[in-house]
């Protein structure tokens, strides 16, 4: 079946490099803002502007590729395949991804007031349960014991200082072995 | 079971109400170390924490809380909770944040313990570029800079560090115009620079300085200290060249605003034994490094000035605006 | 050279029950520590340094060297296994590594990687011991320019490690340039895209991007696979290790790569300021370059991870020569480790070499022994770091992750980086959507603050005038071998698409 001309990989990297010219020129605002140096051979702003040009050469080359691709088709081309999609109705796939993102989300936001162990046990725990392991022990004794084990080697051997959150008092009592 | 559960419960008291003003210290003390494991800061620390353990009783666990140049830590020291059990060591570069607008944080957040060490600049220069140019030490040195303004290259480690703004301090001191260079990996690439002829030379301590001034590339024509460096017995202070001018790292320990002031004095009292112990004067003796101790207020008054002077030499390598 | 010397400054050091041990036990320090995201071969040396204090010279260098170097090695085992590269130095590892290990052959791919780490650290050792002086003086004639072509020169590698599409692999390596530059600049300490967050003041934190782009970005891909019904949640390795030691047919295969590796790999880390992980992908790349089969590089093939990780070993004894005889550190541990000396009351530098032969040598000695150590370590470890991937999808995936976020958090105890590390697991697994290729944003990072740093330190020397590069022949040098790398990349990533196209239309017509 011939995939049709806005679903192809060439179509994808059009839509791509229009974003990222959208972003290019963000970034070059910017890079407008920063301050300036006196008497400097170089300024500040220099070298990051030389990159967003760089990065915009290339976009506009990928532009233009993607064009020519779109114009003069050919069935057999990598680039005539199916690009994949971000349509969360269509693709379970994406719509799991996107969990998990907003789950990392929220990690990052609880993690210094609740503590890593408390926080990586429910990740884990929803993770796993999501793609597929619904055998409860399991499931609960890695979720559990995996960051436990992590915090433990961490702080005890490492003296890493990781957040505990409200388990705390634990810290307290592997002060004292 | 149900033992092992009062146990826990009777922990979770204790540990909740620990804010203890008569038996402190009764549990492990944190140390912050804004910068990384390893390095000059690092070193001083745990030599010095080693020490205070002793005194205190109890161990002191070093946490490295590194990044952006340091703020993140030095935030992290005052914003600890005040209850005594976080202490942290507070470096030079606190001075530079608030002029650089990289955080609101100056000396006033923190109660001081004391002053561990400092250590002062020296001015090196290539030995090749000295002899070509009759440079035999620092008068000879500043006549030629006068007479050569902007030529002169020095290196002093990265951007806004110590020894960076060294040189912008030698340049007010002295009257003169030379380009500061950065190395943003630190001192010794700046050093292997100036044995190089790439730059003039640097102002970066003596001991970084050493193995190069050791070979013979490199001669240190002064050291900004009022005493000679025990490292370069033979190397003259700025102050007995006739260049009254003193410049130095420093490091020492704090507290965040709103400790106890009973606890404060047994942290001070415990520095002010700890800097005396053995083991760490010859740990800092290897280190190169120097104790240089001021009590707590003597330290508060050593901060305030700092904030004043540092900001006018960065202003003058061009760091800040004047 | 000091025959003698040399021999007894071995003796001495082989036949130390105290060194031996210690080396040995910073060896199997060094390859867990490395083996953990987020935790580096450097923070392993600092970890231990208090340690270090109570004894002797020599035994202390072992136990440092022994973390070192097993952390050099350790690095490429959650490479190839998970997907993270341990430390930035096995980052090029996962490039074949990883798709050795999915297609079964996890084990031979921790072998192979222990055997080039092993004779990559030899190699090094060995130019170490015989050319250091010689090696010490080129290092000498590298300023900012050199360093500026150098860089310029490891970027040129971007175009063989892009993939399909050229103009993708570069906006890549361009958007990791950009990324570079976020925080105070390097000159004029002026903030630079932070808006107003003083996290970002110092900049991206390396690891914790790196464990993004590579182990969060695989997990989520992992999970999208997995509900899309692309991979079976039960799935899991269940490759017989028979040998931990590659076959000799496998030795045969690499030796090449392991030889060259190893050898670019001592010279790029003797280059102050340039270390293993620009090493590593050179290193690949010149031994994509001159292999007669370029098109199966990054589908999992030995030769990949032999290049690698001979380099990377191969860097250890490179970087211990600009720190013994200039007294300057190559890289963050060796930086650390002249701390160490200092502490002892040696200063390394020019003097050395003259004052403390001795020590030198004995040295070169603890370094052969740190990599005897550490392939001793590997061997007893291959078996047990090979049970990680038998386990089943639906548990490694959860346990990759809450490992890999904690890593980005120990860098520098900071959530900002944990956030950091899923913002970039998120860009990773986009741009792996969207066939953009991951290693040159990585490259880029790298590179990016060399290139600038010294860009803009040439140009406060001269004035401003960039033309002055002429008067640096190496430089010079440097560039017209980065132009050469980039016309023979294009013209090999031509032969590999077309061999790729008939090959497609090959299995099409059958």
């Amino acid at each position: 079946m011939e995939t049709k001309k806005t679903q192809t990989k060439a179509f994808a990297n059009l839509i791509i490099s229009v974003l990222l010219l959208v972003f290019e020129v963000w970034a070059w605002i910017q890079s407008t803002a920063i301050k300036t140096a006196k008497n400097a051979t170089v300024q500040p702003a220099t070298f990051p502007q030389i990159m967003i040009l760089g990065m915009g050469v290339f976009t506009v080359i990928l532009l233009i590729q993607s064009v020519m691709k779109l114009l003069s088709m050919k069935a057999d081309d990598p680039l005539a395949q199916k690009a994949e999609t971000l349509n969360v109705f269509k693709d379970r796939g994406t719509l799991a991804a996107l969990f998990v993102i907003a789950l990392c989300a929220l990690y990052v936001y609880l993690f210094k007031d609740v503590g890593y162990v408390v926080v990586s046990f429910f990740l884990c725990a929803i993770i796993m349960w999501l793609i597929g392991l619904r055998n409860p022990v399991k499931l609960l004794l890695i979720s559990a014991l995996v960051p436990l084990g992590m915090w433990f080697i961490f702080y005890k051997f490492l003296t890493v200082n990781i957040p505990m959150g409200i388990l705390q008092p634990l810290r307290d009592l592997v002060d004292m072995i | 079971m149900k033992k092992f559960v009062t146990i826990l419960l009777s922990l979770v008291l204790v540990c909740s109400l620990a804010v203890a003003f008569a038996d402190y210290p009764d549990k492990g003390i944190t140390a912050i170390n804004p910068w990384g494991a390893g390095g000059g800061t690092d070193n001083c620390l745990r030599a010095f924490c080693a020490a205070l353990e002793k005194q205190l009783g109890v161990t002191i666990t070093v946490d490295n809380r590194t990044g952006a140049s340091g703020v993140i830590g030095h935030e992290a020291i005052a914003d600890a909770d005040p209850d005594g059990y976080t202490i942290g060591m507070i470096t030079w570069e606190l001075a530079s944040y608030a002029p650089q607008d990289m955080s609101e944080y100056t000396y006033e957040k923190y109660i001081p313990l004391c002053r561990v060490n400092t250590d002062a600049a020296a001015i090196t220069v290539n030995a090749a570029w000295a002899k070509e140019n009759n440079v035999t030490d620092l008068k000879t040195f500043i006549d030629y800079c006068k007479a050569h303004p902007g030529e002169v290259t020095m290196g002093g480690s990265s951007a806004g560090s110590v020894w960076h703004v060294a040189g912008g301090y030698l340049m007010n001191e002295a009257g003169i115009d030379i380009k500061m260079i950065t190395y943003s990996d630190g001192a010794a690439p700046a050093v292997k620079a100036a044995a190089q002829n790439e730059i003039t030379g640097v102002t970066v301590s003596a001991a970084e300085a050493r193995s190069f001034v050791e070979s013979g590339d490199l001669v240190m024509l002064g050291v900004m200290d009022p005493v000679r460096n025990p490292l370069f017995p033979d190397v003259p202070t700025c102050a007995e060249q006739g260049f009254e001018c003193y410049y130095a790292t420093q490091r020492g320990m704090a507290v965040p605003l709103g400790v106890d002031a009973a606890i404060v004095e047994k942290l001070e009292a415990a520095c002010a034994a700890a800097i005396e112990d053995p083991e760490f004067v010859e740990a800092m003796a290897n280190l190169g490094q120097k104790i240089d101790y001021l009590n707590g207020a003597d330290y508060g008054k050593y901060l305030a000035q700092a904030a004043v002077d540092v900001p006018a030499a960065m202003a003058t390598v061009g760091l800040i605006e004047e | 050279m000091d025959w003698n010397l040399l021999f007894s400054s071995y003796a001495n050091v082989f036949l130390d029950p105290t060194t031996l041990l210690m080396t040995l036990l910073g060896a199997a320090g060094g390859v867990l520590l490395g083996a953990i995201p987020g935790m580096t071969a450097t923070m392993g040396v600092a970890l231990l340094i208090p340690f270090s204090f109570g004894m002797d010279l020599i035994p202390s260098i072992g136990l440092l060297l022994g973390i070192y170097c097993g952390g050099m090695y350790g690095g490429s085992i959650s490479a190839i296994l998970i997907h993270a590269p341990g430390t930035p130095s096995a980052a090029a590892t996962l490039l074949d590594g990883y798709p050795m290990a999915q297609k079964g052959e996890a084990g031979r791919a921790l072998s192979v990687a222990m055997f080039s780490s092993f004779c990559g650290g030899v190699i090094g050792a060995l130019i170490m011991t015989f050319l250091s002086p010689l090696v010490a003086r080129v290092a000498m004639k590298f300023t900012s320019a050199e360093m500026l072509m150098l860089a310029i020169f490891g970027l040129s590698v971007i175009i063989s490690i892009s993939g399909k599409s050229i103009a993708k692999g570069l906006i890549s390596a361009f958007f990791g340039m950009l990324l570079c530059t976020i925080g105070l600049d390097p000159t004029y300490s002026k903030q630079r895209f932070t808006f107003g967050v003083t996290s970002l003041k110092g900049g991206l934190s390396f690891i914790p991007v790196l464990i993004g782009l590579f182990a969060v970005a695989e997990v989520i891909a992992g999970v999208e696979r997995i509900i899309a019904g692309r991979e079976s949640a039960q799935a899991k390795s269940n490759e017989k290790i028979t040998r931990v030691l590659p076959d000799f047919q496998t030795i045969k295969m690499t030796a090449g790569n392991i030889l060259t590796g190893g050898i670019i790999g001592t010279f790029i880390g003797a280059i102050p300021g340039a270390g293993g992980d620009i090493a590593v992908f050179v290193s690949y790349a010149f031994n994509k370059g001159i292999s007669k089969h370029p098109e199966k590089w990054g589908t999992g093939i030995p030769n990949g991870v032999a290049s690698t990780e001979s380099a990377n070993n191969g860097c250890s004894g490179g970087a211990m020569i600009p720190l013994l005889s200039l007294g300057v550190p190559g890289d963050s541990v060796t930086a650390i480790l002249l701390g160490a000396f200092i502490m002892k009351g040696i200063q390394p530098g020019p003097m050395m070499y003259v004052s403390e032969l001795p020590t030198v040598y004995r040295v070169f000695a603890a370094l052969m022994l740190a990599n005897l150590a550490m392939l001793l370590v590997g061997c007893a470890g291959v078996r047990i770091f090979a049970k990680i991937v038998s386990l089943e999808k639906r548990m490694l995936y959860p346990i990759i992750l809450i490992v890999s976020l904690l890593g980005a958090f120990s860098i520098n105890k900071n959530v900002f980086d944990i956030g950091v590390c899923v913002f970039f697991g998120v860009i990773g697994w986009l741009m792996n959507k969207y066939e953009f290729p991951l290693s040159p944003i990585l490259l880029a990072l790298i590179l990016g603050p060399m290139c600038e740093q010294n860009f803009v330190r040439f140009m406060d020397l001269n004035h401003g005038n960039f033309g002055e590069i002429i008067h640096y022949p190496i430089a010079i040098g440097f560039f017209v071998v980065a132009v050469g790398v980039v016309i023979f990349s294009l013209i090999n990533q031509r032969k590999i698409n077309a061999r790729e196209a008939a090959n497609a239309a090959g299995s099409v017509q059958e």
